[in-house]
């Protein structure tokens, strides 16, 4: 028990932290008073939905119908995102190697990693049903113990789904070798991930409901035969429900039992199965094939050393996951997204006009060009440093940043390589978005092409500025590849400047007064060239400036 | 040949890693570098080689200023760092060229250099993996490779034999002094005192970022005579330093 705790102690001070070691105290709170802010319109939502929904049940004398919908919506969502959690907790964190060497039990190990995710998942357990609990108590006419019974809730509640998905990974990992190695796992379960967000975007789409408070409701709205399909999965539910809003002293001891009962199951399969699984969880795989004679000359080419380099960078960020999911997936998924868009709304009104006939119409006047202009500029910003290649091309090399300052090659050519990496992608997301936008709004061809030559123009502006923010401050010390595009506030920073950017082009081109329009739109494209220009090479110049402080 | 004179380092919010070290490697010399852990190798190492700037002092490669003209005096030498996990998303075939490119090495030149290191290192069968999937003297010999296939005229190590096999290790001090014999200049820093005395022409001795002796092992014995061993030696210059 003494070493489950000190382990526990251990495992939670080294654990996730949102900022590097360095960052001042005062910066820390500032960030997770942000993420509060951010967090409160849910909580929100939540309070009112319960408000609303709860009347109609308590008439019906099924108030704790509600709660249970809440608990539901709490276990599913701990378990889908521990799903995701759990195996780089348990099997590829970088501190297996060394646990796996001390002289502990698997159950202590098991034990205390499990302790963690637990103490994570409060979050989640408390930031939904805190305001649930509120809705009841304003209610009114809740038994004594209400209060009591819902904070053992809280408390007890992730377990059991936390149970469950770890259970299902040290099974996984025990017999299906082939996600022992974490890149591999790493890019099918953030594929899934994105096309579960995607498929979940796309669900609440064609529900045709505007607001979330809807949405609850309907998931509320009993004799659903899939929600109670659902709830079998997570048995301490009801119990649960009925524990708080009935006060009943049974069925709490009840759901405490299935969770005791859970645990134990998953402290037994963890002693039979987790060592076997997560001894030889490696990181790679390798061939050990001798290079052919002919593959070899390929290899030995010499080459332009931009390219050289913009090569390898792509190399690296094509082979390593976290990198892959987010700088270049998002470009192929956006466009899908975008595509996915109308087929989907399609039935709310889409076809009361025919869009064809409403294009003739726009093509046909004047200022078109002016506004196609004003848009192209406006959305390259967007789609061109969406990727992020630009704005993390210095955090990505991390603690081997060091290689940038003795590899003979100036450091604005370095710079400008990762620069025009970011361009080209996000030149290709740029018609990427053309393409796919030509499949439903039949403008004539020429005004994509001039949307193409006019994003390029921003989309080098907003690379530019992007890794001269990185530059500026890059975030070099990370223990994960995904902390460096994930948990970068820089990026972070340069993502939202091109959204300001972007919106701020589109507004102002809608205030222009007809006349001056032609004339504002050749000026803002005349000046975002000279910028554009201007900023490609300014970066080169920091390069030389920031690096040597580096 | 590499010109180190008066140069002294300080982290922020530290005392002084390198303290007015002056040291001057002549062409065709091979010279180790040895000290206690943290007296300050491995931060000279980063200076010489650009990583670091000195605060105070000079440094000068084939007579090139490496603050000055950078990327000139970049063209001169080759680094083995002490951290050989660099480019691990790489096969060894692609970090290869990779460091060929920056070179500006010929292809037939490097095709043949590959080919030929591959065979001595017994690193065939692996240059077609992802560094990621190497064992750490694997690594340490794909970095090692990538210096000897540019070939420049200056090689500066940090500690290049921890983790190499004998075979391997036996195979670099062969190329270092063949190097050195070909008028060029070899510097690197080592804990094991026996390679320093078999291959360096001569040693320095670093500690508490103060150079403590710079010559030969010849006149490092005369200076004294009551040491057998070379452990005796290095203990007595360390501690009576
Ligand atoms: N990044 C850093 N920040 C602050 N101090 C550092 C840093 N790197 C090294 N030091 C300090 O500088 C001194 C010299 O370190 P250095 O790495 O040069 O030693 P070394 O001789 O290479 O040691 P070793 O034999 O262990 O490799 C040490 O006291 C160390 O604590
Ligand atoms: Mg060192």
């Amino acid at each position: 028990m003494r070493k489950y705790f000190s382990l526990t102690k251990t495992l939670l001070k080294s654990g996730y932290q949102v900022t590097d070691a360095k960052s001042k105290k005062w910066f820390k709170v500032f960030l997770y008073l942000l993420l509060a802010v951010c967090f409160l319109p849910l909580l929100g939502v939540i309070y009112f939905a319960v408000e609303a929904a709860l009347p109609a049940y308590a008439r019906m004398d099924q108030s704790a119908t509600v709660l249970g919908s809440l608990l539901f919506l709490s276990c599913i969502i701990i378990f889908i995102f521990s799903l995701f959690l759990i195996p780089s907790i348990f099997y590829f964190s970088s501190d297996l190697d060394t646990l796996l060497a001390l002289p502990l039990k698997s159950n202590q190990i098991i034990g205390a990693k499990f302790t963690v995710c637990v103490l994570y998942e409060y979050l989640f357990s408390a930031s939904i049903l805190i305001p649930a609990y509120l809705a009841y108590w304003n209610y009114g006419d809740m038994p004594v113990m209400f209060l009591p019974f819902g904070i053992i809730t809280i408390l007890l509640l992730p377990i059991f789904p936390l149970v469950l998905s770890t259970l299902f990974t040290i099974v996984l990992m025990r017999f299906v070798p082939f996600f022992q190695n974490r890149d591999r796992f790493n890019l099918v379960t953030s594929i899934l991930l994105v096309a579960l967000g995607l498929g979940f975007s796309i669900f609440m789409n064609s529900q045709g409901t505007q607001d979330e408070s809807a949405m609850l409701k309907a998931l509320f709205a009993g004799g659903n035969s899939l929600l109670d399909v659902f709830i079998k999965f997570f048995p301490i539910i009801p119990y649960f429900a009925k524990a708080i809003v009935e006060g009943s002293v049974p069925d709490l001891f009840l759901a405490i039992g299935i969770t005791i009962i859970a645990l134990a199951v998953l402290m037994s399969a963890g002693k039979l199965l987790y060592f076997k699984g997560a001894i030889g969880s490696g990181e790679s795989s390798a061939s050990h094939k001798e290079l052919s004679e002919r593959k070899l000359s390929k290899a030995s080419r010499k080459g332009n050393k931009i390219w050289t380099y913009l090569k390898k960078d792509f190399k690296v960020i094509w082979r390593t996951p976290a990198y892959f999911t987010n700088c270049l997936l998002m470009v192929v998924l956006f466009p899908v997204m975008v595509l996915a868009m109308p087929l989907l709304s399609q039935g709310e009104g889409m076809e009361a006009f025919d869009l064809g006939i409403l294009i003739q119409t726009i093509e046909r006047s004047d200022e078109f060009l002016a506004y196609v202009i004003f848009f192209s500029l406006a959305l390259g910003f967007l789609f061109g440093t969406f990727n992020q290649i630009a704005a993390t091309a210095i955090s990505r090399e991390g603690a081997q940043y060091s290689v940038m300052k003795y590899l003979p090659m100036s450091y604005r050519d370095q710079i400008h390589a990762k620069l025009l990496l970011g361009v080209l992608v996000g030149l290709i997301a740029d018609i990427a978005m053309a393409l796919s936008a030509m499949l439903f709004l039949p403008f004539s061809w020429y005004y994509y092409l001039i949307f193409c030559g006019c994003s390029a123009i921003t989309t080098l502006l907003g690379n530019s500025y992007s890794i001269m923010l990185d530059l500026a401050k890059p975030k070099l010390v990370w223990e994960q590849e995904a902390a460096a595009v994930k948990q970068n506030l820089g990026s972070f920073i340069a993502v939202m400047i091109g959204m300001a950017l972007c919106i701020v082009l589109i507004v102002v081109c809608f205030f222009i007064p007809q006349a001056w329009l032609m004339v504002s739109a050749f000026g803002a494209l005349a000046a975002m060239c000279i910028l554009a220009l201007l900023f490609y090479f300014l970066a080169g110049k920091y390069a030389e400036r920031a690096m040597r402080k580096l | 040949m590499i010109e180190i004179k008066h140069v002294s380092k300080v982290y922020p919010g530290n005392k002084k890693a390198v303290d007015d070290i002056s040291v001057t490697i002549n062409d065709g010399e091979i010279v180790g570098f040895i000290g206690p852990n943290g007296a300050g190798k491995t931060t000279t190492i980063k200076m010489i080689t650009g990583v670091l700037n000195p605060n105070e002092g000079q440094i000068l490669i084939n007579g090139i200023d490496i603050v000055k003209e950078p990327l000139k005096a970049k063209m001169e030498f080759g680094l083995v760092p002490d951290q050989a996990d660099i480019f691990l998303r790489l096969k060894g075939i692609e970090y290869l060229n990779f460091i060929a490119d920056m070179y500006e090495i010929d292809g037939s030149l490097r095709k043949q250099r590959i080919a030929q290191l591959a065979q001595a290192f017994e690193m065939s069968a692996a240059l077609n993996d992802k560094i990621l999937s190497y064992s750490h003297g694997m690594r340490q010999k794909i970095v090692i490779m990538g210096v000897l296939i540019c070939d420049p005229r200056v090689w500066i190590l940090d500690e290049p034999m921890t983790g190499l096999d004998p075979q391997s290790s036996f195979r670099l001090k062969e190329k270092m002094r063949e190097h050195a014999s070909r008028g060029n200049t070899v510097f690197f820093s080592t804990h094991v005192l026996e390679v320093a005395e078999k291959l360096c022409d001569k040693v320095a001795i670093i500690n508490h970022g103060r150079i403590v002796f710079f010559g030969t092992l010849e006149e490092l014995k005369a200076m004294h005579p009551n040491c057998t061993t070379l452990e005796e030696l290095f203990l007595e210059v360390v501690e009576h330093a």
